[in-house]
């Protein structure tokens, strides 16, 4: 359209979206009005109705990607990808196991002086999940069992108590309080309602009676000094099944 | 608008491993016990009596008087006690911590001798005594031990 002299105020508007060049014009007050569409060069990328549908597509996509992928057990998930944002082993203190003294199954190596004999324990893991164990602490060699007249562990045997003492302590213990002691095999005691929770264990020879030991505890059932702890883990394992036998040799 | 959306989903993944914490973490947790556990322990009984004693001259014409018995398991030592009263009374020990199974006398006085064992196990452990041996006697003249 020609330029009436003044191209700043008076210039037809030209729609042509297959120019390569197109450029932005103003609009004629002159000319009957009609929908001004504002093009912008080639190579500042394709129109805005082409970015607007990509857009579009883009969001569905993410919204399939993050529906499908919520159905995927947590096991899929690829750490990595989180770049940044990480997740941090926690070296958290959760529920405690128990380890209680039984009588069951029969010791077969039984004490006397000098000797060494078997304890017997179950240990039960409330948590759930199961929990390995690798050592035990033990208390010093002059923590002494006490000596009963039943496997029961009801009645005293008189004259073989802790305090007279019975001299039976844990083997390998020493003069230290809290010594570790790693087991020959780890245990695994499985998650909380699960067979083999508890967990029948033989420590084989893992107690000790010194040749001192006075005449009355023989034939005695000893309920051997508490542990001072435990060294353990929590986690996917295989459950050891019980009754177990295991023992610490040093 | 390619870069929002990579950042959406990486928050995404974010928040879904956070909420699998507990399994990525789990094998982290560390267990303690509950104070007072403990375990149960057995002791054997007091060692049996030894078994067949006997009482033996050491030579007829000398003074001394060997005993021998049958061992028994985790015996450490074994008491020998004597008697000139009687086979069934009037005994003492003559000798502790005697290992192995026979046992020589010193010389001996002349009298009548009967002999019983114990088997001990560490320092208190002692069986009852054995059954006596038969009587032995210590004279005077040639033949000065006579056995039963």
């Amino acid at each position: 359209m020609p330029d009436n002299g003044h191209p700043n105020k008076h210039i037809d508007l030209i729609s042509n979206e297959n120019v390569d060049d197109p450029i932005s014009i103003e609009r004629s007050s002159t000319v009957a009005p009609f929908p001004i569409r504002t093009f912008r060069r080639a190579e500042e990328g394709p129109p805005r109705r082409t970015r607007s549908r990509a857009a579009r597509v883009g969001a569905l996509l993410a919204g399939i990607l993050l529906t499908a992928t919520a159905a995927f057990a947590a096991t899929n998930w690829v750490v990595g990808v989180a770049g940044g944002s990480s997740g941090e082993a926690q070296a958290a203190s959760i529920s405690n196991l128990t380890i209680t003294a039984v009588a069951s199954p029969a010791a077969s190596n039984l004490l006397y002086p000098g000797g060494n004999g078997d304890v017997v324990v179950t240990i039960s893991n409330p948590n759930p999940y199961p929990v390995t164990i690798t050592a035990v602490q033990l208390p010093t060699n002059t923590t002494y069992a006490g000596g009963y007249t039943s496997s029961s562990l009801g009645t005293s045997q008189a004259g073989c108590l802790a305090s007279t003492p019975s001299d039976v302590i844990w083997n390998f213990s020493t003069a230290v309080s809290g010594s570790s002691h790693t087991l020959t095999t780890p245990l695994t005691v499985a998650a909380s309602g699960q067979p083999n929770n508890p967990l029948a264990v033989t420590f084989t020879n893992d107690a000790s009676m010194t040749a001192a030991a006075p005449a009355a505890c023989a034939s005695a059932y000893f309920s051997m000094p508490s542990l001072t702890g435990i060294t353990a883990t929590g986690g996917a394992a295989t459950a050891t099944t019980s009754p177990a036998t295991d023992s610490w040799t040093s | 608008m390619r870069a929002r959306l990579i950042s959406s989903l990486v928050a995404a993944v974010g928040i879904a491993v956070g909420l699998d914490g507990t399994a990525a973490s789990a094998s982290a947790w560390v267990v303690h016990l509950v104070a007072g556990s403990h375990g149960e322990a057995t002791a054997r009984g007091l060692p049996a009596a030894p078994g067949s004693p006997a009482a033996g001259c050491v030579s007829p014409t000398g003074t001394q008087i060997t005993v021998t018995w049958s061992s028994i398991p985790l015996a450490t030592s074994y008491k020998i006690w004597q008697s000139t009263t009687s086979s069934g009374s009037g005994y003492s020990v003559t000798a502790s911590g005697v290992t192995g199974t026979s046992w020589t006398s010193a010389s001996l006085a002349n009298a009548n001798y009967w002999y019983k064992v114990s088997a001990v196990i560490g320092s208190n452990w002692a069986s009852a005594q054995s059954v006596a041996t038969g009587e032995t006697t210590i004279q005077s003249g040639g033949t000065t031990c006579v056995q039963p």
